[in-house]
């Protein structure tokens, strides 16, 4: 009897402690998982923003340095059409404006206006487009005409077969837009011109970078676009909300604050048309 | 005996003591400090990939900058940029003040008086040197506010000339930015882009030559 007297469990001061501090390990335990999940959400969401854009850049900077290319000596290369007549087109008109190609008369960089994105445009010998038609050529280099824009938030770029663009063949492709990046803000071109016709100076080291709409002009007065610059704003593919949106400038657009509340990240590169400027310095003034 | 057994078994049961809950607390926000810390880690690595991969990208926009502005030298041996390009005042905002916020919103959203406006007029080489060296300086501070460009020439391989990179010498890109030593962790430097500075830096470098 006297032992039945002694058997004890918790006392309730205890159990309520033991309550208390279960409950503050607990609200630890899931205050770090909280976080965790949100730093881990803006982690994600930077390092895909960051991956985008670096192969955006890398892949349009591949595309676009061989811009101006034209080599009559290559063998790979289709003669069915006046290759020096060709040759000279593509020389003079790396970036094509409106109005370049008889049989595509809306087809050439295009302005958006304001701050919307801009449609970029190059022109080059090559064996494939852009998203690797061959155009019904067999392994042969002909005259490939690269379109870049924006459709929505989608970067897509869609390749032409020069020739046809010029009214010297029909069509064998069709000009279906693949997709190379989605979750695009803005995409914006500026061309940067040499005018050694008008200044007598033959270095072809750019004096100005304009937009397409002047581009016209300036290449009537005989300027040649020797760099090509372009800016593109992305999203981050996770839904982590960034308050407030800072404002982004891409080139000398004005200033843009996107309305969503996300991640963005801008980035932007220059390319030398090798091309363009050594043609421009062999030109005869 | 039987009241005996009864009496130690009773004495032998125990609850779970105080000390024992302490100790099991303490043992536990260890623990929980370690995942906190891996958050910390995982987050600095993260920006400081960020940075480099930017900078990556800024050090390769420079060297295009230059390659498209580069132009034969007076004997035509080969390529040299303008010499305005060395000037370190043109990079980094020097000279230009903010009065708050961090130097993309403060210089990058408007175009500084300052800076020649080679978007609408013909500039000289000067001119887009000063132009070029503040446009990637903009895009530099967009990733991180820290981040400082400069160019130089490794060794002007013909002092004689008045170019100050002659034709055929390195040209170094570095883009560097400070770093904080996390819970003493050994960090192997980059002497180049630690010259003068009190706190260390990470650093790209890209050499090149025209």
């Amino acid at each position: 009897m006297i032992g039945n007297n002694k058997e004890k469990g918790f006392s309730l001061i205890e159990l309520m402690i033991s309550l208390t501090l279960g409950l503050i390990v607990s609200a630890a335990v899931v205050q770090v998982m909280i976080s965790n999940n949100s730093t881990e959400r803006l982690n994600r969401s930077i390092a895909s923003a960051q991956e985008n854009g670096r192969f955006i850049i890398a892949r349009m900077r591949n595309d676009l340095v061989m811009a101006g290319r034209y080599d009559m000596l290559r063998p790979e290369l289709n003669k069915d059409v006046d290759i020096v007549v060709e040759a000279a087109f593509v020389q003079n008109n790396p970036v094509p404006i409106v109005g370049d190609f008889s049989n595509g008369l809306t087809k050439g960089v295009l302005e958006g206006a304001g701050t919307a994105s801009d449609t970029l445009m190059v022109v080059l010998q090559a064996s494939q487009d852009c998203r690797g038609a061959s155009h019904g050529y067999n392994d042969e280099e002909f005259l490939v005409v690269n379109e870049y824009f924006l459709d929505g938030t989608s970067l897509k770029c869609r390749g032409f077969d020069g020739r046809v663009l010029r009214g010297l063949k029909a069509e064998v492709n069709d000009d279906t837009a693949y997709t190379l990046l989605d979750d695009v803000v803005s995409f914006q071109v500026q061309y940067g011109i040499t005018d050694n016709i008008a200044s007598k100076d033959n270095s072809a080291r750019p004096v100005k970078f304009i937009e397409a709409d002047t581009l016209g002009a300036e290449k009537a007065a005989g300027a040649l676009v020797v760099a090509i610059r372009i800016a593109l704003l992305l999203k981050a593919d996770s839904d982590v909300v960034i308050s407030p949106v800072p404002f982004f400038k891409l080139l000398d657009e004005q200033p843009i604050q996107p309305s969503e509340e996300r991640l963005y990240k801008q980035f932007e590169t220059t390319i030398t048309l090798r091309n363009s400027k050594n043609f421009a310095r062999s030109r005869n003034i | 005996m039987n009241s005996n057994s009864k009496k130690l078994y009773a004495n032998n049961q125990q609850g779970v003591g105080m000390v024992e809950v302490l100790v099991t607390l303490f043992i536990l926000s260890v623990g929980l400090l370690g995942v906190a810390y891996l958050q910390f880690v995982g987050s600095f690595t993260n920006s400081e990939a960020l940075s480099r991969s930017q900078s990556v990208l800024v050090a390769q926009q420079l060297t295009e900058r230059l390659r498209a502005s580069a132009v034969f030298s007076p004997l035509g041996k080969g390529l040299v940029v303008h010499n305005d390009y060395f000037d370190e005042d043109l990079y980094n905002f020097s000279g230009m003040t903010c009065a708050s916020g961090l130097p993309h919103a403060c210089y990058c959203l408007e175009r500084p008086a300052s800076i020649p406006n080679c978007n609408d007029n013909v500039c000289t080489a000067a001119e887009l040197a000063i132009f070029d060296g503040y446009e990637v300086s903009c895009s530099a501070v967009a990733a991180n506010p820290e981040i400082e460009i400069s160019l130089t020439c490794e060794l002007d391989n013909n002092a004689g000339d008045t170019d100050a990179c002659s034709v055929g010498s390195k040209h170094i890109v570095i883009l560097s930015w400070p770093v904080e030593n996390w819970q003493n962790i050994e960090r192997t430097l980059n002497a180049d882009c630690n010259v003068d500075e009190t706190i260390p830096h990470d650093c790209v470098s890209v050499d090149v030559t025209l």
